[in-house]
């Protein structure tokens, strides 16, 4: 009566009812427009507080870089182009931090300059026999140098023989060339056969950032068209977290321009033709379109921004709003009466409100953003559609206005009419249908690996491939890392990783792996450990000896005496730590493959190869090291969706009971509110039992979903239920009807929806149609069926009929 | 008055230090090792106000040693490479140590490589010698450059590594800009 009272006030008072509705929403719109939108889809996982790889790990940099490869040309050819790809795609460099597809000479150089002063630094003390057995075998080294310094041409060859004619250098970088597994062409990089050029872009943003990332993709793409345009003989291919990301956001968005646009002209034709109306249109789309505003400018006072995945997500529970508006009108011409359909549609269409929101506020007790973000936003969408449904709306239906089209009706009629708990065929059948869910509910898979809900496309996926082909050798590529505080607290913990992943190779775990941090990088600490181990090492006793078996070993060779005296000079000299870190000689693009400052904290990166079989004991391995880091977005996210979904079964465990006690306080009836929960639980135990049968798994998006079937469920559930108790109190089985044909229209509309979204081409777009169309199918299914077979049932037993019957 | 007389001496001594000068150049650089002679020659440009010395070499053509500032660069034939003094302490050493032996600032070359000097004439010419004090993995073992005494303009310079690799220039055709 409250509706009721509301629309004879408003009727009276016209001017008061348009100003409020046109104010509230010129309101609710101008700051609804206002909301800000992230494209960054790690807000889908919770924030892990207690996890220091979680915390840093979006952040990262190294794991959001772009593997750019060239080929189909002559090497030389390649590397030409490489520079004028480049130096394209610079000319605009926003939203690149580096770039690494050229090791010019001068860092050599320098990199040679930096480890003539600080030697010792480099040399760990391990290889101190190596070093006897250097000078016990400087004859043998001697011939070689003879070759050396007699092929030389520029003196550079005879500057290096003179400052090591032991060759002690191949004591201290062992094999450094062959675990990186590039080789230079024209100072370009390329694969290990030089057929593919290599060029590696690191974004200034995260991977995850799918706006700057899809800009970013927008002006590479721009510049790699141009450049294919004229040379058509190349092939550029891309791939990488960004470019994963970029691919997904514009897929995703094209799929839902699609979908939503032919679903939406499917419904308004269908809805026009059945009731005769073209204000049908606008009816059901103002009430939705204020819910929506509403909702968005409640989200931009609360929140300032939201997450565009949430509200992408959230368009579906449009759907409910819709079924709401399609109940309100179709009931209106059936009774001709705005007063009656309000007293007859305001309870019902309230408490499916309520109870859709109960279905969606156990998200707020999950500790994903974006599922909360979508829990806030539906809420918000329905209050503001409901409300504009049962205030506003009465108002611009009109009493005389029942034109239907006859002939669909009488088909609906017959569909809605059947008396399907009276069919003890489909009654089994759907009892099956249901056990059958249920016993294989328990089955249903949660699929944790982010990257299937991810879209890939051809391109990006040729890239993978032939990066895979060219420089893993069909072995596994993964890095590990090392965060601490301070760079030599990482270092010295990069020390530790460093022997570990060093005894899994020897115990061939890994069948390649490089200590080149270990190598290069070290912290003071060690460096002067090391340097006070050279100066015990080079006695006076030591540097005479090893300069008798130089200058002995030259004088064999014919080479004069006198000329290793820089040896002597390297061997006596004065030595200091040094930052290689902080030098600037090694380039940033470089650099950051190995040492990333990231938050105040300092990560150490290690690459490995492995046979795919050992991925897991090896992440396993180093996951539990302290300061260890699997760097692998899908690793950490993985553990983050399985917590979500430990979650997520809590929260629909609070939306259950929420939506229990509201049916309860409504229907006062244990039984009845058990009835009307009754589609609603067990439509979620058919979607997994089924979704189990067809080897579907749950994913972060499609489970998010089953909270839409929830309120759904409920929804027709509380209709069918107030029909049902219509019928008993001898009121006829007019309302029942009502009720069905605008359930009937609500659930066109969303199978509609659902099969359009079967056909998007983006696996999670995809995988939502699927899982709700399941849900949906056997929420009608138990609605029209079971709960009128059980309230039949209860009507047998007296003191129950007694009960209801007031 | 004694602060701007300050001044003005330490312009003047600037002034008449300041050099711009073009000439031919031969370098030889023999190796010791393998008793190899290596000749080259080209043309050199000094600019000691911009901090700018050009090798061009003719032989062999197209190479060249560039002092631009605090930058080198280098075309060891038909190697390129630009290298930034300041990353690199060996080249910036080198760097200070000609352009200050080539702008008769020898006292400061010597005192940034701890060398003992000496200084002799011969004719026309005074022969400063740069002697490092201890064996050392790179740098010159001894540097000797002759400058014309009349204009302070060096025409030798010879320096020899540790490990006995001599490299002698000689600048000829001097014409000062």
């Amino acid at each position: 009566m409250f509706f009721v009272a509301i629309y004879r006030f408003f009727k009276k008072h016209k001017a008061l009812l348009y100003t409020l509705m046109v104010l509230s929403g010129a309101i609710f719109a101008f700051y609804g427009l206002k909301l800000q939108y992230e494209e960054d889809l790690s807000k889908l996982l919770p924030v892990s507080e207690s996890s220091e790889a979680g915390h840093v790990f979006g952040n990262l940099k190294v794991k959001d870089k772009i593997f750019m490869q060239m080929t189909g040309a002559e090497p030389e050819v390649l590397a030409a182009y490489v520079d004028e790809l480049m130096d394209s795609i610079m000319t605009t460099d926003e939203g690149i931090a580096n770039t690494l597809y050229r090791i010019d000479p001068d860092i050599a150089l320098n990199a040679l300059d930096f480890a003539m002063m600080h030697v010792p630094s480099f040399v760990d003390t391990a290889l101190y026999p190596q070093f006897d057995e250097a000078i016990a075998n400087a004859g043998e080294t001697m011939a070689h140098n003879q070759e050396l310094i007699m092929n030389d041409e520029t003196g550079a060859l005879t500057q290096m023989v003179s400052t090591d004619p032991l060759n002690l250098r191949k004591c201290l970088m062992p094999d450094l060339s062959s675990g990186v597994g590039f080789t230079l062409v024209n100072d370009h990089l390329f694969c290990a056969d030089s057929t593919v050029a290599l060029i590696f872009i690191s974004p200034d943003f995260q991977a995850f950032n799918s706006h700057d990332g899809r800009l970013l993709m927008k002006n590479l793409r721009h510049h790699v068209k141009v450049f294919n345009e004229a040379h058509p003989d190349v092939e550029v291919l891309m791939h990488g977290a960004v470019v994963r990301s970029g691919d997904n956001s514009r897929v995703m968005k094209r799929d839902i321009a699609i979908t939503v646009g032919i679903s939406m002209l499917i419904i308004l034709i269908i809805l026009c033709f059945s009731f005769k109306s073209f204000g049908m249109i606008w009816q059901n789309a103002l009430p939705v379109a204020y819910g929506t505003f509403f909702a968005m400018a409640c989200m931009y006072w609360l929140k300032g921004s939201m997450s565009l995945m949430s509200m992408g997500i959230g368009s579906v529970v449009l759907g409910v709003a819709v079924s709401y508006c399609l109940h309100v009108i179709v009931h209106q011409r059936f009774v001709g009466s705005i007063e009656q359909m309000l007293k007859e549609e305001a309870l019902p269409v309230c408490l499916g409100c309520l109870t859709t929101i109960g279905a969606f506020v156990g998200l707020r007790f999950t500790q994903s953003d974006l599922l909360k973000d979508f829990g806030l936003f539906a809420t918000f969408a329905l209050i503001g559609n409901t409300f504009f449904v049962l205030v506003f709306l009465p108002h611009f239906l009109s009493e005389q206005e029942c034109k239907r089209n006859e002939k669909v009706f009488r088909y609906i009629s017959k569909i809605n009419n059947y008396a399907y708990e009276s069919n003890p065929y489909w009654v089994a059948v759907l009892s099956i249908f249901i056990l059958i869910g249920i016993v294989f509910s328990p089955k249903v898979e949660f699929d944790n690996n982010l990257k299937h809900i991810g879209y890939e496309s051809d391109n990006l996926h040729k890239s993978e491939n032939l990066y895979a082909e060219k420089n893993n050798h069909g072995a596994l590529q993964r890095h590990y890392a090392v965060i601490a505080p301070t760079l030599d607290e990482a270092l010295d913990a990069n020390n530790v990783l460093s022997q570990t992943l060093d005894s899994l190779r020897r115990a061939g775990v890994l069948t390649q792996y490089t200590p080149a941090v270990s190598v290069l990088f070290q912290s003071e600490k060690e460096q002067q450990h090391r340097i006070n181990a050279w100066k015990r090492y080079w006695t006076p006793e030591k540097v005479s000896e090893a300069m008798t078996a130089v200058r002995k070993a030259a004088v064999d060779n014919e080479l004069p005496a006198d000329i290793f005296e820089p040896f002597r000079g390297m061997v006596e000299g004065d030595y200091e730590p040094g930052d290689l870190y902080e030098s600037g000689i090694v380039p940033e693009g470089l650099l950051c493959n190995f040492i990333e400052e990231n938050e105040g904290k300092y990560l150490i990166f290690n690459a490995v190869r492995m046979n795919p079989d050992h991925k897991g004991v090896v992440d396993e391995c180093i996951a539990e090291m302290p300061h260890a880091l699997v760097i692998d977005p899908f690793y950490y996210t993985g553990n983050m969706i399985t917590m979500i979904h430990r979650d997520f079964n809590t929260a629909l465990l609070i939306s259950a009971i929420f939506v229990f006690v509201v049916l309860l306080f409504s229907f006062r009836n244990v039984f009845l509110a058990l009835l009307a929960f009754l589609p609603m639980g067990l439509s979620w135990y058919v979607v997994q039992g089924w979704m189990a049968i067809f080897g579907l798994p749950f994913n972060l998006i499609n489970i998010v979903i089953s909270t839409f079937i929830f309120g759904i469920g409920v929804d027709y559930s509380i209709f069918v239920m107030q029909g049902l108790i219509a019928v008993q109190n001898n009121e006829g089985t007019r309302l029942l009807q009502y009720h069905k044909v605008a359930i009937f229209f609500s659930a066109l509309v969303l199978a509609v929806v659902m099969v359009t979204m079967l056909c998007a081409v983006h696996p999670a777009i995809n995988s939502i149609g699927i899982c709700t169309l399941i849900g949906m199918a056997s929420t009608i299914f138990i609605t029209y069926t079971l709960q009128p077979l059980f309230f039949r049932w209860m009507m047998k037993a007296p003191f129950m009929k007694k009960k209801i019957l007031k | 008055m004694k602060k701007l007389l300050t001044i003005v001496i330490a312009m003047l001594t600037f002034a008449a230090s300041a050099q711009k000068v073009e000439c031919h150049f031969t370098q030889t650089k023999f190796i010791k090792a393998s008793g190899k002679t290596v000749e080259s020659e080209g043309n050199f440009k000094f600019n000691s106000n911009e901090n700018k010395l050009e090798m061009n070499y003719t032989k062999p053509a197209g190479d060249y040693f560039i002092i631009d500032g605090k930058t080198i660069k280098i075309n060891l034939h038909g190697k390129k490479s630009v290298v930034d003094t300041e990353k690199n302490a060996a080249m910036r050493v080198q760097r200070n140590t000609l352009m200050n032996c080539l702008s008769g600032n020898w006292k400061k070359a010597a005192e940034d490589n701890n060398a003992v000097t000496t200084q002799t004439e011969k004719g026309g010419n005074k022969i400063v010698t740069l002697t490092a004090p201890k064996t050392s993995p790179r740098g010159y073992a001894k540097i000797v450059i002759t400058y014309r005494k009349s204009d302070n303009l060096p025409v030798e310079m010879v320096m020899e590594e540790f490990n006995g690799t001599v490299t002698t220039y000689k600048l000829s055709n001097i014409v000062k800009k």
